[in-house]
């Protein structure tokens, strides 16, 4: 008993504040992480409740949605359902989506090409940080100038107004270059040096060294930059409703006013009242936006795990 | 929490009327008994016994793997941040069990500092890596914090090459420049004990003899443990050598009877550069 | 054809497709700025725009873009850092934080008008704010939040293992270590990250037009009681800033002069974006130097 007395009174059973301050110190942190994800599902959920309200409390059709061409929700038809027939809104999305990753994603690919194997000098030294800049411009500049310079210009070598998926997806395409470029440079000098020299020691010219062996490595990289551009394509709105017409109405050519799920949007909640069929219509929109975002980084969470293991 | 948690500690300790009580009689300022550490179900450290005397120079020597690091950084508790770790046996460092739930793991290792072998200032300025400690320990005063970073600066060797330029960045400074800072910052908190895990192993030749010659001069205020794969710098320096070989200690005494008369086939072969 | 001949048309053609590319990006600079410059003038910066007629400015949603930043920055920076500290230093590989992490990447990556909409939804209706610039800032804070946690998450990961353990060896506890060692070693890169982010949400124009609305009530410049309405500091005060301001003017802007405006506000917008970009380069160059790490 007198040793216990005399141990505690040594320094090292001295009590400090550290260890309180070190709980409330994870805490604190921990709390922010949780503040963080908890505001990610509260929009998940929110997005979601008022998103499916449109079929559950308004008794809109699934299938009308998805494959009927017409888009009046304020309005039922014979059935007693809302019209909310969004094909053309997805049409578009899909379609400026998809050829804007076709024209920036080997445009992209080879500017990444060409800084990283061809030119690395100019390419690190100037291209690179003129492209990192470019990421950053704000997509109304882009938008705008799709209005000022890409419409006008459409408009004199096509029939129509200049307005559609075209301009949308010149737009689009611009807009995601620089980001699509940034990425796939990443994925590119991600190969290891010694590949390249290995090949290149066998005989094999640059082009066939860069075909067989920087490619083929860097190809899930690749495919990562160019879905993470079409994430940012399929949900950017401003630059798109600036440009595309906003005709909700599936159109016959390119050159034709077209609407995007993200552009009618834009141009609709703020003339519809909360809780009202018209609304929730377009909270179903957002939804979809929401599930193709979760669907792209998905994708892109796939192929990083396949390309890791 | 007691008010006591935040008074600011004074740099002196009561270790001198502990050593009064008839209990607590040690020659030895830190003992292990059978101290064994496993990393997840490899045993690094097998049943180590040892105790370093006070105010003297322990070498463990020994091949690369034979667990004399993990035994030095079991002493002040390090791998206790490691997650597969587990310790078992126990370390008496001035008769208290440093294993006990009751001790401050905080206070075990300001009393028992470490350095480490590469050299890790903060980036900090060289004033303010001297002076992490004690303000973290409560010294504000201005006047007593240069009081401190100077003292201990030229306990370490250090102060008359960088006396002039005390604020300007620690990572500016030569690697043994960097080491010896590193030894002043573990100083200035007023150890008893300083771990030293290959001190000089990262160094030059020239920075390697100031270390050593510093060790020599440290030796005569603190209890010294010393990690080292170099023959001639234990010999050099230490009083005690302990062999390690495959986590035990094979052999432990005085170094030259060590060095000139090994009780030991597999220690002579050691030393004689056999293996490892 | 031989390899060798394949090797030069492949080497052409990724000049020709760089060619291509500078061209329409210089092309597109350049437009902004030839077009917008000249009509940038200190009138232009400070004075409040024209309804139906020619010669109005930008001032206050100048302004606006600012304030808004601001307080976006003090609401998300201490939350970016807290999350990001948990992250690099106290996370474990369990499942819940595997969950919270994919949470955060997915928040990353949710458009910036389905936040805006999530912001009209809660801020401006549920929590009663209006189209306010509190609920633009805090509607921004959401967006910025995943990019800054995963910036300064990862700027505090850089700092090597050594540091932590040089720390704790001194009786610093993880939280002092933390705070005290990790933290001002990470700085270059979150300070860098930060304004980088800045930029981001300065241009940010989708998640403002239904939480900070599209529209700035008279405001009286000399009067800076945030509690009085016409105050440019009144927090519940709707609050246009430049990027939405150039997205309506060119949908809705009667003033005959809206596309010289807009061209003003692009070249204005850009030209803060430089300004944050060389800003965070700069910076961030000084305080590595300062710290002597190169």
């Amino acid at each position: 008993m007198a040793k216990m007395i005399k141990e505690t009174e040594h320094p090292l059973y001295r009590k400090s504040n550290k260890m309180r301050m070190e709980r409330i110190g994870k805490w604190l942190t921990f709390l922010s992480v949780a503040l963080t994800a908890t505001i990610t599902a509260a929009i998940l959920f929110l997005v979601f409740s008022k998103g499916v309200s449109t079929f559950i409390v308004n008794d809109g059709s699934v299938k009308e949605f998805f494959t009927g061409t017409t888009w009046n929700p304020a309005e039922v038809n014979s059935l007693g359902q809302p019209i909310i027939g969004a094909l053309p809104f997805l049409v578009g999305s899909l379609a400026v989506t998809g050829i804007s990753a076709l024209i920036a994603g080997p445009l992209a690919i080879g500017a990444a090409i060409f800084m990283s194997e061809i030119a690395p000098n100019t390419g690190k030294r100037i291209m690179q940080p003129v492209i990192e800049l470019l990421v950053g411009i704000p997509s109304v500049v882009y938008g705008f100038i799709g209005l000022t310079v890409v419409v006008p210009f459409l408009r004199g070598l096509f029939p129509g107004s200049g307005f559609g998926i075209a301009a949308g997806t010149i737009v689009l395409s611009v807009m995601i270059l620089p980001t699509v470029t940034s990425l796939a440079l990443d994925a590119i000098q991600a190969v290891p040096r010694s590949l390249r020299e290995a090949s290149l020691a066998l005989g094999s010219t640059r082009w066939q060294m860069i075909c067989k062996v920087v490619l083929k490595t860097a190809k899930p990289g690749l495919l990562m930059a160019v879905i993470f551009g079409m994430a940012r394509a399929f949900g950017e709105a401003l630059a798109v409703q600036m440009v595309i017409g906003n005709a909700s109405v599936i159109p016959h050519s390119l050159f034709e006013p077209a609407s995007t799920v993200t552009s009618i949007l834009t141009m609709g909640m703020g003339y519809t009242v909360m809780g009202q069929a018209e609304n929730n219509a377009l909270w179903s929109l957002a939804l979809v936006l929401l599930l193709m975002s979760l669907f792209f980084t998905i994708a892109v969470r796939m192929i990083g795990k396949g390309k890791s293991s | 929490m007691q008010s006591v948690a935040l008074q600011p500690v004074t740099m002196k300790t009561n270790r001198i009327k502990q050593a009064d009580s008839p209990d607590l009689q040690y020659s030895s300022v830190l003992q292990t008994t059978n101290l064994s550490v496993y990393y997840g179900g490899h045993c690094a450290v097998d049943q180590v016994s040892l105790s370093f005397p006070k105010q003297s120079v322990t070498a463990l020597i020994g091949p690369s793997g034979c667990g004399k690091s993990t035994f030095l950084r079991s002493i002040n508790r390090m791998n206790d941040d490691v997650d597969s770790c587990r310790t078992e046996g126990a370390i008496y460092y001035e008769g208290v069990d440093l294993h006990s739930p009751h001790v401050n793991l905080h206070e075990i290792r300001k009393q028992i500092g470490m350095v480490f072998q590469r050299p890790v200032p903060f980036a900090k300025s060289i004033f303010k890596n001297v002076a992490a400690g004690p303000m973290r320990y409560g010294v504000k005063d201005k006047k007593e914090l240069q009081r401190i970073v100077e003292e201990n600066l030229k306990k370490a060797a250090l102060w008359e090459e960088v006396k002039d330029q005390l604020h300007t960045s620690a990572l500016r400074l030569s690697g043994g420049q960097q080491q010896r800072l590193c030894i002043a910052r573990a100083l200035a908190l007023q150890p008893s004990v300083l771990l030293l895990d290959e001190p000089a192993s990262a160094l030059d030749p020239v920075s390697t003899t100031k270390i050593e010659e510093l060790i020599s001069q440290l030796k005569k205020d603190y209890t010294i443990v010393i990690v080292t794969h170099n023959m001639q710098q234990a010999a050099r320096i230490s009083d005690e050598v302990a062999y390690f070989y495959m986590g035990r200690v094979i052999e432990h005494g005085p170094t030259e009877q060590v060095f000139t008369n090994p009780r030991h086939e597999q220690t002579a072969h050691y030393i004689n550069g056999r293996i490892g | 054809m031989s390899a060798k001949r394949k090797d030069q048309l492949a080497t052409a053609g990724l000049y020709v497709i760089v060619g291509i590319i500078i061209t329409v990006l210089a092309g597109l600079l350049g437009f902004v700025f030839v077009k917008g410059v000249p009509q940038l003038s200190w009138q232009f910066i400070t004075s409040p725009p024209q309804i139906f007629k020619e010669g109005g400015g930008v001032g206050p949603q100048l302004f606006n873009s600012f304030y808004l930043l601001v307080l976006t920055l003090i609401i998300s920076v201490p939350i970016a850092i807290g999350a990001g500290i948990y992250l690099a230093e106290y996370a474990k590989d369990h499942w819940i934080i595997r969950c919270i992490r994919v949470l955060i990447e997915v928040l990353s990556s949710l458009p910036s008008i389905v936040v805006g909409l999530f912001g009209f939804l809660f801020f401006v209706l549920y929590m009663g704010w209006g189209f306010s610039i509190l609920s633009g800032a805090f509607a921004l804070s959401v967006f910025n939040l995943p990019l800054l946690v995963r910036v300064i998450e990862q700027s505090i990961h850089n700092v090597p293992k050594s540091q932590r353990e040089a720390g704790w060896a001194l009786g610093f506890s993880k939280w002092e270590t933390i705070t005290t060692i990790i933290l001002p070693a990470a700085l270059p890169g979150i300070v860098t990250g930060i304004i980088l982010a800045s930029g981001r949400v300065f241009g940010e124009a989708a998640a403002l037009i239904y939480t900070a609305g599209m529209s700035t009530p008279i405001i009286d410049f000399t009067n800076w009681n945030p509690l009085s309405p016409t105050s440019p500091l009144h927090p519940f005060r709707p609050a246009e800033t430049m990027a939405v301001h150039i997205w309506k003017i060119n949908g809705e802007g009667i003033m005959p002069d809206a596309a010289a405006i807009s061209d003003g506000a692009a070249a204005l917008l850009i030209i803060s974006i430089l300004f944050f970009n060389f800003t965070s380069r700069f910076i961030g160059n000084l305080l590595f130097k300062k710290m002597g790490a190169n």
